[in-house]
C-alpha cells in the first residue's frame, strides 16, 4: 500500500529555455546596422543567427545526455527534466563554456501530498 | 510571455505550470463562486430553502445528547444534502484534476462522517472547558490517527488540505465586504510588509551570515517563515533555483512551526485578553500557512466563545494573511530570482541570466482572485438593493455561506492533522532550524507589537 511516508515533500520540474532568434542586444553588440544598410550586413546577421542556432544545438546535446526532453514552440526550445535540478543543469552549461545569457531557467516546485 | 526580458521571440507560458483546469485554485474558485451565486440567485428568486437546509449547525450541549439528536432529527436531510452536494462538486473537480475519483469520493465521504463526530464533540461544553474546540480536536484527532495508524491509500486521496482551505477562503471573501478590504488592505499590507520584510531578512542573514548556509537556502527558509509558509518556500525556492533538499527542509520547518503555532497563538491571545480583531491580526502576521492560520483564528474564536456570526478574528486574520501577505509572493519571488542570478552569482545584470518578470504572475496565488471576486460580488449585491433587504441578505444568505465555510475549514483542519506526519518530514538539521527559529523569535513579538500597539486602534474597530 502506498502511503504518504514514501511520498516526497516536493517534486520539481526544471525547464531551460533557448531562444532560436537573436536578442536585440546581440544585434546591437555586433553593431550590424551601423553605417549604410547593405547586403553584407544581412549576411552578417545570418552568420550571427547560424552561430546562435549552433550554440543552442550544442546546449541541447549536452542536456539530452543528461536526460532532458525537448519541445519547441514559436522558435523557442524548451528543455525539461524532473530528474536534473536547475542548479546542476546550469552548472553543466557554464562548465561547458556557455554563458548565462544564452539560456533562461525556470524551476517549478510542486508541494508533495499533505504539505500545508 | 509579457514581461520577459528577452527581446526576440515571444516566450509561451511555461509548460512547467499545470493547465488552468487542473489546478486546485481554479476549482476552489469555481465551486465557491458558483455556490455563492447559487445562494444569491435562489435567495431572491426562490429555492433558497435548498441551501438553507444544507447549512447544518451543531448546537452546544453538555450531558444531554438529546439536544444534538433533536437538531439532526429536525432536519435529517440537511447533513445528507450538505455532504452529497460537496461530494458531487469536489468529485467532479477531482475527476478533471486527475485524481482517482472513486478513492477521492470514498475518502471525502469518510472525512465528512469524521467531521460530524468532531463537530459534535467540539460543541460539547465539557470539552470546551478544556479548550478542546472543533479546530483543535480535528487537528489533534487527525495527527494521532495519521501518525500512529497506517491509513489506507484510498483515504489519503481525499486528504487535500489546500483544496478545502482555498474553497473556504473564497467563501470567506463573500462575507468580507469589499469596502472593508479596500479600507483595511493598505494597513494590512503595511503591517504584513513590515513583519514579512524584517522576518525574511532576519532568517536570511541568520542562515547565511551566522550559520554559513547557501543564500538560496536562506531565502527559501526566509520565505517560508515570513511570506506565506510552504507556498512561499516553493515560490521563492523555485525562483532562486534552490536545491530540492533545501526546499524540503524549509517546508518541514514551516509545517512543524505552523502546527506549534496553532496550539500556542490562540491560547495566548485568549488568555491575555486580546480583542478578536487584534488577535486575528497577530495570528495573521505570525502563522506561517493559510490553513494553519485559519485553524488558529477559528480556535481563538471558539476559545473566546464569541457569539455566532462574530467573525472579527477570522476577518482580521484573512486581511492580514491573504491580502497583506499571500498576494505579494510573486514580487518576493521576482526579487529572489534577480538576486540569485546577480548578487549571489556575483554577476552584473548585463552578464547574468535573464530573469522572467512573468514570475510575479506565475507565482501569484490565483485563488486570491476568487476571494476578491466573491467579496466584490456580494458587496455589489448589497449595495444595489434596499438596505433592509440587504441586511436580511447578509444575515440569511451570507449566514449560509459562513456555515459552508465552517465545514470546509473543519475538513481542512482534519486534513492538516491526518497529513502532518512528523516522521515523514525531512530532518532539517540544526542550522536551518536555528535560523528559522530566530525568525520566529523576531516575527511573533514584532507582529504582537504592531497588532496590539501600532495598529491596535484599527484592528480593535474591525467589524
Amino acid at each position: 500500500m502506498e502511503t504518504a511516508q514514501k511520498l516526497p515533500i516536493v517534486t520539481y520540474l526544471t525547464q531551460i529555455i533557448f531562444h532560436l532568434t537573436l536578442n536585440q542586444e546581440d544585434i546591437d553588440d555586433a553593431a550590424i546596422w551601423q553605417g549604410t544598410v547593405g547586403s553584407g550586413q544581412v549576411r552578417r546577421l545570418g552568420e550571427l543567427m547560424t552561430k546562435r542556432t549552433e550554440r543552442v544545438a550544442a546546449m541541447m546535446d549536452l542536456l539530452a545526455a543528461a536526460g532532458f526532453e525537448f519541445e519547441v514552440k514559436k522558435n523557442v526550445v524548451y528543455a525539461t527534466s524532473d530528474q536534473v535540478e536547475a542548479f546542476e543543469a546550469k552548472q553543466r552549461l557554464l562548465e561547458a563554456g556557455f554563458k548565462d545569457r544564452e539560456f533562461q531557467i525556470l524551476l517549478e516546485y510542486t508541494r508533495g501530498w499533505g504539505m500545508l | 510571455m509579457a514581461g520577459t526580458q528577452t527581446t526576440g521571440t515571444q516566450v509561451q507560458p511555461p509548460k512547467t505550470s499545470l493547465p488552468f483546469m487542473k489546478k486546485e485554485d481554479t476549482w476552489a474558485m469555481i465551486i465557491a463562486l458558483l455556490l455563492i451565486a447559487g445562494i444569491t440567485i435562489t435567495y431572491f428568486t426562490g429555492g433558497f430553502q435548498f441551501f438553507k437546509a444544507m447549512a447544518v449547525k451543531v448546537p452546544s450541549w453538555s450531558n444531554d445528547f438529546s439536544k444534538v439528536s433533536a437538531s439532526f432529527s429536525k432536519n435529517p436531510m440537511g447533513i445528507i444534502t450538505l455532504f452529497g452536494f460537496f461530494l458531487l462538486c469536489f468529485s467532479a473537480a477531482a475527476k478533471v484534476m486527475g485524481y482517482n475519483v472513486k478513492k477521492f469520493a470514498a475518502s471525502f465521504f469518510v472525512l465528512c462522517l469524521i467531521s460530524v463526530f468532531i463537530t459534535v464533540a467540539g460543541s460539547n461544553k465539557f470539552l470546551k472547558a478544556y479548550q478542546l474546540e472543533t479546530p483543535i480536536l480535528a487537528l489533534v484527532f487527525g495527527m494521532i490517527v495519521g501518525n500512529f495508524a497506517k491509513l489506507p491509500s484510498w483515504f489519503e486521496e481525499g486528504l487535500r488540505t489546500e483544496f478545502y482551505v482555498k474553497t473556504g477562503i473564497v467563501l470567506m471573501g463573500a462575507t468580507l465586504p469589499f469596502t472593508t478590504i479596500m479600507s483595511a488592505g493598505p494597513l494590512a499590507m503595511l503591517q504584513a510588509g513590515i513583519v514579512a520584510s524584517v522576518t525574511f531578512f532576519t532568517i536570511y542573514f541568520a542562515a547565511t551570515k551566522l550559520f554559513g548556509l547557501d543564500p538560496r537556502f536562506g531565502a527559501t527558509l526566509g520565505a517560508g517563515g515570513s511570506i506565506c509558509g510552504v507556498s512561499g518556500s516553493i515560490a521563492v525556492g523555485g525562483a532562486c533555483r534552490a536545491e530540492k533538499e533545501h526546499v524540503s527542509m524549509a517546508i518541514s520547518l514551516v509545517v512543524v512551526w505552523a502546527v506549534i503555532m496553532i496550539m500556542i497563538l490562540p491560547v495566548v491571545a485568549h488568555n491575555i485578553g486580546l480583542e478578536p480583531g487584534v488577535a486575528g491580526a497577530w495570528i495573521g502576521t505570525s502563522e506561517f500557512a493559510d490553513a494553519a492560520g485559519f485553524a488558529a483564528a477559528e480556535q481563538y474564536n471558539a476559545l473566546a466563545n464569541l457569539p455566532a456570526g462574530d467573525d472579527r478574528a477570522v476577518k482580521a486574520f484573512t486581511l492580514m494573511k491573504v491580502v497583506g501577505r499571500d498576494m505579494f509572493v510573486g514580487l518576493w519571488a521576482l526579487l529572489a530570482a534577480i538576486l540569485s542570478v546577480t548578487l549571489w552569482e556575483k554577476k552584473s545584470i548585463s552578464q547574468s541570466e535573464r530573469v522572467d518578470y512573468g514570475e510575479v504572475w506565475r507565482r501569484f496565488p490565483k485563488f486570491v482572485i476568487g476571494f476578491f471576486a466573491a467579496s466584490i460580488f456580494t458587496t455589489l449585491v448589497i449595495a444595489s438593493i434596499d438596505p433592509k433587504l440587504g441586511s436580511a441578505y447578509s444575515k440569511d444568505a451570507l449566514g449560509v455561506v459562513k456555515t459552508f465555510r465552517g465545514w470546509t475549514f473543519t475538513w481542512t483542519f482534519l486534513c492538516i492533522g491526518f497529513t502532518t506526519r512528523f516522521r515523514a518530514l525531512a530532518a532539517a538539521g540544526w542550522k536551518p532550524f536555528m535560523a528559522f527559529t530566530i525568525g520566529v523569535i523576531v516575527n511573533v513579538p514584532l507582529g504582537y507589537y504592531l497588532s496590539t500597539v501600532v495598529f491596535a486602534e484599527y484592528w480593535m474597530g474591525i467589524k
